[in-house]
């Protein structure tokens, strides 16, 4: 474009002589790029879009208490088509910059392409942070007393006490156990449902060319540690 | 976590009163309870010793009830418990069970902790299983070792009945076998 324009910037003036031509020539060339760049923000909106959708909680609150052991297998019947949904559209965010690729036909190792693959592993990444802290922030006040209180909700779980090799305990434990069904182990079952929204992405979205990166799941899942 | 691991604690405090249902043995607990308190043998002996003046023929008579008192043992308590506190003690005992199984029946059988609904039912019905068996067993101790008591000192009765109808030949005189 720059090439295009080159003449009316340096030379040109409103009333030379092949004014005209050259207006038509770098109107097309306009043109084209303001599509380009059009179909670009486009292709970003859609991919905010899709992430933005990530930010509903992963974990849906009954308004009764149930057993403990109804609670995990409710979340699972929740969060599987929810994370394969995220899948999904981890797919369609990879097929979005394709398209954006396949439109503007950069130079794969190009420093301007490199960068704008960057600026948007960078929204990828805000994207899934976005996400798991959303379905934390949401447990965090589920798991509030107060915030219960103060809202009246109806408990979360269901447990007995009873007397067990003479003592009173728990059942469920409150606790982790040795069985893996005790309230802390489901409460982390559910949190490691939040972080594995890192690994629904098939891949980032820069992996054939970055030689660091590879192109497996999980591979935003380091940078969302960091 | 650990807001609600703190309140679930402080629940099961609450029952710290009652803790001597699981952590003490019926058995073992209430054989303690009967040690506690002085054998008849031991009673007797000790008021028959502050009768003791130092006089010989006093001592003597001490000797005769203290013998006395052996031989009927071995009729009159045979089998019996002769170990174990007073009536008002008992009396104690039972009631201090008997108000454990008032609060038992009063505990709520739900209890919310914040997000957790804690049913207490299962506890409930076993504390009151087992204080029910704290307070037969003190109920019927002193029950049955009263009735073994009664029936001892019935057989007693009747041997003795039963004896005093033969006379002795030794101790037959004329006058009687004639």
């Amino acid at each position: 474009m720059m090439e295009a324009l080159n003449p009316g910037i340096v030379s040109l003036k409103w009333n030379s002589d092949n004014i005209n031509p050259f207006i038509s020539k770098a109107m097309i060339t306009v043109t084209e790029v303001d599509e380009l760049v059009k179909k670009m923000k486009e292709n970003v909106r859609r991919m905010t879009d899709t992430m933005d959708k990530w930010t509903k909680p992963l974990f849906d609150r009954k308004n009764k208490a149930l057993p403990a052991e109804d609670v995990e297998n409710t979340h699972q019947a929740l969060v599987a088509p929810r994370l394969e949904d995220i899948r999904n559209s981890g797919k369609e965010i990879h097929r979005l910059m394709k398209d954006t690729q396949d439109n503007i036909k950069p130079e794969k190792k190009s420093l301007t392409w490199l960068s704008y693959q960057d600026y948007i592993n960078g929204l990828i990444i805000e994207g899934i942070t976005n996400g798991i802290d959303s379905s934390m922030l949401f447990l965090k006040d589920q798991l509030n007393i107060q915030y219960n209180k103060n809202n009246g909700l109806q408990p979360i779980f269901d447990i007995k006490v009873n007397l067990q090799d003479r003592k009173v305990m728990f059942d469920p434990t409150i606790g982790s156990n040795s069985r893996q069904n005790g309230i802390r182990d489901i409460i982390n079952k559910i949190v490691r449902d939040f972080i594995s929204l890192a690994i629904m992405m098939p891949g980032r979205i820069d992996a054939p060319q970055n030689p660091a990166a590879t192109s497996n799941n999980g591979d935003y899942l380091v940078e969302i540690k960091d | 976590m650990n807001e609600i691991e703190e309140a679930t604690k402080a629940f099961i405090h609450q029952y710290d009163d009652k803790k001597f249902l699981w952590e003490e043995t019926l058995e073992v607990s209430f054989q303690e309870f009967l040690n506690s308190g002085q054998s008849l043998h031991e009673m007797f002996t000790k008021k028959l010793n502050a009768m003791r003046t130092g006089a010989d023929d006093e001592d003597q008579k001490i000797e005769e009830e203290q013998d006395s008192f052996n031989w009927m043992a071995t009729k009159i308590l045979k089998g019996v418990v002769t170990r174990y506190p007073s009536l008002d003690i008992f009396d104690e005992k039972i009631s201090h069970l008997t108000s454990v199984k008032k609060q038992i029946s009063e505990m709520k059988q739900q209890v919310d902790i914040g997000w957790l609904r804690v049913n207490s039912v299962p506890l409930i019905r076993e504390l009151e299983k087992t204080i029910d068996a704290w307070i037969v067993a003190h109920t019927s101790f002193l029950l049955n070792n009263t009735m073994r008591q009664i029936t001892n000192i019935n057989n007693f009765i009747k041997e003795v009945s039963e004896g005093i109808k033969v006379v002795p030949k030794s101790n037959e005189s004329e006058a009687e076998k004639a």
